[in-house]
């Protein structure tokens, strides 16, 4: 698998679990039976429990654009010793495919807002646990039009 | 050369007429819970259900005692009605069906009050609608490969078939296909088996004969698969739509190229390349009225106003040569007058991609 792209997805963390989209069907980690316990793996102690996989309830290719990610740590009004303490809180937005009503149909049973919005990049043969985490988040707004976009801000 | 095909409407219309012989495991939802008891429910096991299932847990009484070992319950995989009523409710596991467990973590005060209630899902990424769902993205998995694997479809009454479709399937060469039809779910001896050949990722096959039975079964052997599984994106049973007349010489077919692309002021380019799309345009001229009902019979049968849905479509450019065929989209159905009652109608089709 060397050689591919990693690819950035997000983790909705809803009540009853974790949803992941990309730009393209995740795969590989994201196969739910790789969570399970169900005699694969033994408790030896070569692999971390949970670091393998992610577990998710729902996957899918529904992230129509990634935003661009500002991060400051040196606030330029700052002086040194605080910069150093400070960071620029991150607002992101992202755009998901909403056309077929498909998020419309899963947010009254499942709200998204208030819950966790984690957006991470890696490749989808490595351990989600070797995925870098770029942003961890509270969904704060959502609009359930054709191209649904979540609102989130850094916590 | 035969004429050109097309598959768009599939007799397998909900998942329950699915039965698959090897299901790869799902996974149990966490619980959301609605009432003011302490206690909390932790749902658990692996689920072995061939369709999602949502649960509902009541607290049902705490006659017996408000706590966890104490007040009963009822439960509901939402199949219709209650499962079962007065279930003990347990620190330890509980099976429930399709291998969902419960327990439940006593907490400060009253763990429950009656009508506590917990919504949890068993749900399966991989479970056999995933092949009715026309989304090339999903597939059906199986947990180990059989001797055979079986995939049973039962019709509500004997359907006529035509075609069979695998896309997106994983096979291998050496993998052994037959479809079975019999007028009952017994498969020593069927009224009807037709071995069906390997290519490459998708098969279109075209019957015989039109045959009807209301039960039909894939039987797949394919031991030498070295995913250790088999998985289907797509699987059709049903009919075809050929039209009295072939399109024209000089199709046209184009394959366009989903990238981003940077250029420097010096013109220097760097890609970011993701697929390739496929575009077909046919020119059917000519046709008599009887084939333009057919083809806006197509659009009604693949465009619903009240589910808001469009669906896409097998089409097959030369029936004798089945495997070179796509899943499309049709942009529209344009139909010009010619004379009399013959009408000529390009079409345009754009194949319909998968991102794994």
């Amino acid at each position: 698998m060397r050689g591919e792209v990693p690819i950035p997805y997000l983790l909705i963390l809803t009540h009853l679990g974790y949803r992941a989209y990309a730009e393209k069907e995740p795969s590989n980690v994201f196969d739910a039976a790789a969570a399970i316990a169900d005699g694969t793996f033994l408790a030896d102690g070569t692999i971390t429990a949970g670091g393998s996989s992610v577990g998710v309830i729902d996957k899918g290719a529904r992230v129509l654009g990634f935003p661009a990610f500002e991060r400051t740590i040196q606030p330029v009004k700052d002086d040194v010793l605080t910069a150093l303490g400070g960071k620029q809180l991150q607002h992101i937005s992202i755009s998901m495919d909403n056309a077929d009503r498909y998020f419309s149909r899963i947010i009254p049973g499942e709200p998204f807002l208030g819950r966790a919005l984690n957006i991470y990049v890696g490749f989808e043969a490595d351990p989600q646990n070797e995925h870098l985490s770029v942003f961890r988040g509270i969904i704060t707004e959502l609009s359930l039009m054709p191209v649904m976009t979540i609102e989130a801000d850094e916590r | 050369m035969g004429k050109a095909r097309f598959i768009f409407y599939n007799l397998i219309t909900a998942e329950s007429m699915l039965a698959v012989s090897s299901l790869r495991a799902g996974i149990v939802t966490s619980a959301l819970k609605e009432g003011s008891g302490s206690a909390i429910l932790n749902p658990g096991g692996s689920f072995t259900g061939s369709v999602d299932l949502e649960y509902i847990a009541e607290i049902d009484s705490i006659s017996g005692g408000a706590e966890v070992g104490q007040a009963t319950f009822k439960w509901s995989d939402g199949t219709g009605g209650w499962n079962e009523r007065g279930v003990t409710t347990s620190a330890s596991n509980l099976t429930l069906n399709n291998g969902v467990m419960v327990n439940f973590t006593t907490g400060s005060g009253a763990d429950f009050f009656v009508g506590d209630r917990w919504y949890f899902k068993g749900v399966n990424l991989f479970n056999a609608g995933k092949m009715i769902d026309l989304d090339r993205d999903h597939r059906y998995r199986s947990a180990t490969l059989g001797s055979p694997n079986t995939i049973t479809v039962t019709f509500g009454s004997a359907l006529e078939v035509m075609a069979l479709v695998l896309f997106d399937h994983n096979l291998t060469s050496g993998a052994t296909i037959v479809l079975k039809g019999n007028t009952a779910d017994s498969w020593a001896a069927p009224a009807f088996s037709e071995v069906i050949a390997w290519s490459s990722e998708k098969i279109i096959h075209f019957l015989s004969a039109a045959t009807t039975y209301r039960y039909w079964q894939l039987q797949i052997t394919d031991a030498g698969n070295t995913d250790g599984h088999i998985e289907i994106g797509e699987l059709f049973l049903g009919s075809y739509l050929e039209l009295s007349k072939n399109y024209n010489k000089g199709f046209s077919r184009d394959r366009r190229f989903l990238k981003d692309t940077n250029e420097t002021p010096y013109g220097i380019r760097r890609h970011r390349f993701y697929n390739t799309r496929k575009i077909f345009s046919y020119d059917f001229n000519v046709l008599p009225t009887a084939d333009i009902t057919s083809l806006e019979t197509l659009i009604d049968s693949i465009c619903s106003r009240s589910a808001g849905t469009f669906q896409p479509f097998w089409f097959v450019p030369d029936s004798a040569s089945p495997n070179d065929s796509h899943l499309v989209e049709i942009g529209s159905l344009p139909v010009k007058h010619r004379s009399l009652t013959w009408y000529d109608t390009p079409l345009q089709f754009e194949e319909v991609m998968t991102s794994v």
